[in-house]
């Protein structure tokens, strides 16, 4: 077993330091492969999704008409759960808890080829999901700001089959893997809700005007900001100022919400799975803000974010 | 004993497979060894959430066991010292790190409050508490958890404590980490749209 490891490690490290460049470069293809995939690929399937705590199994309709998408979600173990998408937004579930509602949120633009500045690319090798060969490619963070990713390939048609995300422990912490699917156009009556999928009305817009958006001092390298809103909470008009970080692959939102003098809020820090969230209060101005820092990045990452945006707070407004 | 093979036979003990020798040397391992405790106790943990049964972090190798093996000879090294030392280990990381299991299933948080600056404050954490994606329970005192609790269910035993305020987030902050999570989910489906995204907002509905 040693010596198999021995070899295949030194066999890999061989072909890495034979066409390194060629691996990227490949390896950008199928991301670009990838990303065409996901906006123009009708398919059906089953998936099961799995991170601490969460074992899932979900049904998929997925059909794209005229560069419209239209989604169909059902979960297939346990609670009937259902969720229909139309062009990423959610228009009908069977529940929602109190925060996921409706937003509008734009697509973030995706450039495979930037992000070989904060990841290594390597095509690792084939293999096969839900019974079609895939290609495995490797994203491994070249800093300790973010996590690696296996992304697994349909060779067909390019659709991510399976991905899996690794912390720098080796620890897996989010599986997503399909285990049928077929690349047939979903019919009308697939994509149909059914009796028990509530209509979501469309998100409102909530006016920006006399909302503090702070930037953080510190941004892992890379991050950029993709988006800026107010957002509310279902059960308060409390307005949010949310802004949506990315460096092309992870994710992470940053809400900042002004505290009440009596509220109980606390520095903390949640992990949910592949997600952190780190909340931290902030005095400005003799106000006081809770500001959260949520994404699929290391709790490291978001401390420093957060520790950051304490610094420009009281920087700004001594 | 290797740990691979611990590790293996520890997973034949979930599935009732392993034979009475097995359980026997498993037990003197633990003794030695807090890795193979622990190792025990995410099984555990899997099996439990798997089959969505309460999970008990008191319930460990020596107190599991014991029924099995009563009428056997005791091993040479008495379990009564061992498992002492292990609840000392369990009761300080748990007061460090004061966790909370919260709403969402699976969720882990960690009270900052009155940590010093951002460095000291990394480093103390990272040393206590768990890494992302082990099991959460290592740093639940068993005694404070004396009923079965699993992430995702409120437990009457923990109501009924008369927990000191500084011990975790205040009801409205876990809600709004609730919230935050979610919210964050649903941002970045439309951001990215793609399954995963949607699967990950998918799994904070089930609760």
């Amino acid at each position: 077993m040693s010596r198999l490891k021995y070899v295949l490690g030194w066999s890999g490290l061989a072909a890495l330091l034979l066409a390194p460049g060629l691996s990227a470069e490949d390896s950008i293809k199928w991301l670009e492969r990838m990303d065409q995939a996901t906006r123009e690929q009708s398919y059906h399937g089953a998936y099961v999704y799995e991170r601490s705590g969460i074992f899932t199994t979900q049904n998929i309709w997925r059909q794209v008409e005229d560069g419209k998408v239209h989604e169909r979600l059902v979960q297939s173990a346990g609670r009937h759960q259902e969720w229909v998408r139309r062009d990423g937004r959610l228009v009908c579930a069977t529940s929602l808890s109190q925060g996921r509602t409706p937003q509008n949120i734009p697509q973030l633009n995706k450039n495979p080829a930037g992000l070989t500045d904060w990841y290594g690319l390597r095509v690792l090798g084939d293999t096969r999901i839900a019974s079609r060969p895939v290609t495995v490619i490797s994203v491994q963070p070249r800093d300790a700001f973010r996590y690696a990713y296996e992304l697994y390939l349909d060779q067909e048609t390019g659709l991510l089959l399976k991905s899996l995300l690794v912390d720098d422990g080796r620890e897996l912490l989010e599986r997503f893997q399909f285990t049928t699917i077929s690349f047939d156009n979903p019919s009308d009556q697939d994509l149909r809700p059914g009796s028990s999928c509530l209509e979501l009305a469309a998100a409102e817009d909530v006016p920006t005007d006399d909302v503090n958006f702070w930037e953080p001092l510190w941004l892992p390298p890379g991050f950029t900001l993709g988006h800026r809103q107010v957002q509310t909470l279902k059960d308060s008009d409390t307005r949010i100022a949310t802004q949506i970080y990315s460096d092309g692959l992870a994710r992470f939102t940053l809400f900042i919400e002004p505290l009440g003098k009596d509220s109980l809020a606390e520095d903390l820090r949640a992990q949910l799975g592949p997600t952190v969230a780190v909340s931290r209060r902030l005095v400005a101005a003799d106000d006081l803000y809770l500001a959260t820092v949520v994404g699929e990045i290391p709790p490291i990452t978001a401390e420093r974010i957060a520790e950051s945006l304490s610094q420009a707070v009281t920087g700004a407004q001594p | 004993m290797r740990s691979e093979s611990l590790r293996e036979t520890l997973s034949a003990l979930m599935d009732d497979e392993a034979e009475q020798l097995e359980l026997r040397r498993v037990l003197h391992a633990g003794e030695q060894d807090p890795d193979v405790r622990r190792s025990w106790e995410r099984y555990q943990l899997a099996r439990s959430v798997m089959h969505k049964e309460p999970w008990q972090p008191g319930v460990d190798l020596s107190a599991g066991i014991a029924a099995a093996l009563a009428d056997e000879p005791v091993p040479a090294a008495a379990p009564t010292v061992a498992p002492t030392r292990w609840k000392m280990q369990l009761g300080r990381v748990a007061v460090a790190a004061s966790v909370t299991l919260a709403v969402l299933v699976g969720v882990r948080m960690v009270n900052q409050e009155g940590m010093p600056d951002s460095s000291n404050t990394m480093a103390a954490i990272e040393r206590t508490a768990p890494a992302a994606g082990t099991s959460p329970v290592t740093a639940v005192p068993a005694q404070a958890r004396s009923g079965a609790v699993l992430a995702g269910f409120t437990s009457l035993a923990d109501q009924a404590e008369p927990q000191p305020q500084a011990s975790g987030p205040s009801a409205w902050q876990e809600q709004r980490i609730g919230s935050y999570l979610r919210r964050h989910a649903e941002n970045s489906a439309q951001a990215a749209p793609n399954l995963v995204p949607y699967a990950r907002a998918a799994s904070l509905e089930n609760n």
